[in-house]
C-alpha cells in the first residue's frame, strides 16, 4: 500500500484517500475515545495530574459582581467573613464528598454550611462555578444565566461571601468557586433560601436552632507538579485533525479536477461545512461549568 | 457550556437530512456512502464531547 494513497486519490482508481475514507473515520473516532479513556485513567490512577491552571481572584469576583449590580442602580454587596468562610466550608465539603451540587450526597445543604458559620439569614443564596481560567468569565458566565444572575442582581442581599478553593474532583485538579450572598436584616418568620431559581423554604426550628458547624477553615497543599491540560489538549488535537482532514478533502477536490474525472462519492463540500462548524463550536466552547 | 453543543446538534441533523435528499435526488445514495455521512456526524460530536464533558 503506496503512502501517497494515504493523502491523494488513487492514480489509477480514483478512490479517495484511506485518510478520507470511512475506516479513516473510524481510525479518528477511535484514537479520540481512547484519548478521553487516557484521561480518566490518569486521572483516577494519578489524582490531581490532569487539571486547569485558574487565576481567579476573590477580591476581582465581588468587584465584578458590584460593577453588574452598579450598573441597575443596585447598593453594592459588602464581603463578610461569616459567608466567606460559609463558602470555603462548602468548596472543601464538594471535594471531600467528590460532588458536584447545591446539595450534598450526604444530605447537607447550602444554608447548613451558612448557618454554621454564625450568618442568621433571612434571604440567601448560592452561585457555584469550576474550571474557569479567569474571574471576568465567571461573572460573564453567571451572568449569561438567568437564574445565577437573579441570584446576582437581587437587591435584598446586602452581604456576599466568596471562596476560590482548589482540590480535586474526580480525579482532577478543580477550581471551584462558590458564590454566597445573604441578608440578615430582619428575621422573617418564614425565611427562603433560593437554589437554582427555586424558592426553598427553611422550617422555623432549623433556622433558630442550627448547630453551629467548625467553621475553621483549613487549605489543602495540591501537588505542585506538572499539570496536565485535559481540555487544551483535546481542543488543540480536535482542531488539527479538522484542519487535517479539511486539508485532504480539498486536495482530493482539485486533484479529481485536475485529471478531470468524475467520481460518485459523498459531497465534499457538506463535510468540509459541517467540520468548519465544529471548529466553531470548539473555539466557543470553554471547561468551565456554572451552576 | 451547552450552546456550542446545540449548535452542532442541529447543525448534523441538517447535515443528515440534506445528504439523504441530495444523494436519494442523485441516485448516489448507497451504505457505504451515507455511512461517511454519518461517521462524519460522529467524528464531530465526539470531538466536541471531548471537550465538553
Amino acid at each position: 500500500m503506496a503512502l501517497h494513497n494515504w493523502f491523494i486519490p488513487h492514480k489509477d482508481t480514483h478512490k479517495k484517500a484511506h485518510l478520507l475514507s470511512w475506516e479513516g473515520l473510524v481510525i479518528y473516532i477511535m484514537l479520540f475515545i481512547l484519548l478521553q479513556v487516557g484521561f480518566s485513567i490518569v486521572g483516577y490512577a494519578r489524582p490531581g495530574t490532569l487539571g486547569i491552571t485558574s487565576s481567579i481572584d476573590q477580591k476581582k469576583l465581588i468587584e465584578l459582581t458590584n460593577i453588574e449590580r452598579e450598573k441597575l442602580g443596585l447598593s453594592p454587596v459588602s464581603e463578610n467573613e461569616a459567608l466567606d468562610k460559609a463558602a470555603v466550608l462548602k468548596a472543601q465539603n464538594m471535594f471531600s464528598e467528590n460532588y458536584w451540587a447545591h446539595f450534598a450526597p450526604s444530605g447537607k445543604t447550602p444554608w447548613d454550611f451558612i448557618l454554621g458559620s454564625g450568618y442568621k439569614f433571612t434571604y440567601a443564596g448560592e452561585n457555584l462555578a469550576k474550571n474557569f481560567y479567569g474571574s471576568n468569565e465567571v461573572v460573564s458566565a453567571w451572568m449569561a444565566s438567568a437564574t445565577h444572575k437573579e441570584n446576582l442582581l437581587n437587591p435584598k442581599y446586602q452581604d456576599i461571601g466568596i471562596a476560590v478553593v482548589e482540590g480535586v474532583l474526580n480525579g482532577q485538579k478543580t477550581t471551584l468557586i462558590v458564590q454566597m450572598f445573604g441578608t440578615t436584616e430582619s428575621l422573617a418568620t418564614r425565611s427562603t433560601f433560593e437554589v437554582a431559581g427555586k424558592q426553598i423554604a427553611i422550617p422555623k426550628q432549623d433556622f433558630l436552632n442550627k448547630p453551629d458547624l467548625v467553621a475553621a477553615v483549613s487549605q489543602t497543599k495540591l501537588n505542585t507538579g506538572i499539570l496536565i491540560d485535559p481540555y487544551l489538549i483535546s481542543k488543540t488535537a480536535s482542531i488539527s485533525v479538522i484542519v487535517f482532514i479539511i486539508t485532504l478533502l480539498t486536495v482530493d477536490l482539485l486533484v479529481l479536477r485536475k485529471r478531470g474525472v468524475f467520481r460518485i462519492s459523498s459531497h465534499h463540500i457538506a463535510h468540509m461545512a459541517l467540520l468548519s462548524l465544529t471548529a466553531g463550536s470548539l473555539f466557543l466552547a470553554n471547561p468551565g461549568v456554572i451552576l | 457550556m451547552t450552546t456550542p453543543l446545540n449548535i452542532l446538534t442541529v447543525g448534523i441533523i441538517i447535515y443528515l437530512i440534506w445528504a439523504f435528499i441530495f444523494h436519494k435526488r442523485d441516485k448516489s445514495l448507497t451504505w457505504p456512502i451515507f455511512l461517511e455521512y454519518i461517521l462524519t456526524a460522529i467524528l464531530v460530536l465526539v470531538l466536541l464531547l471531548g471537550i465538553l464533558v
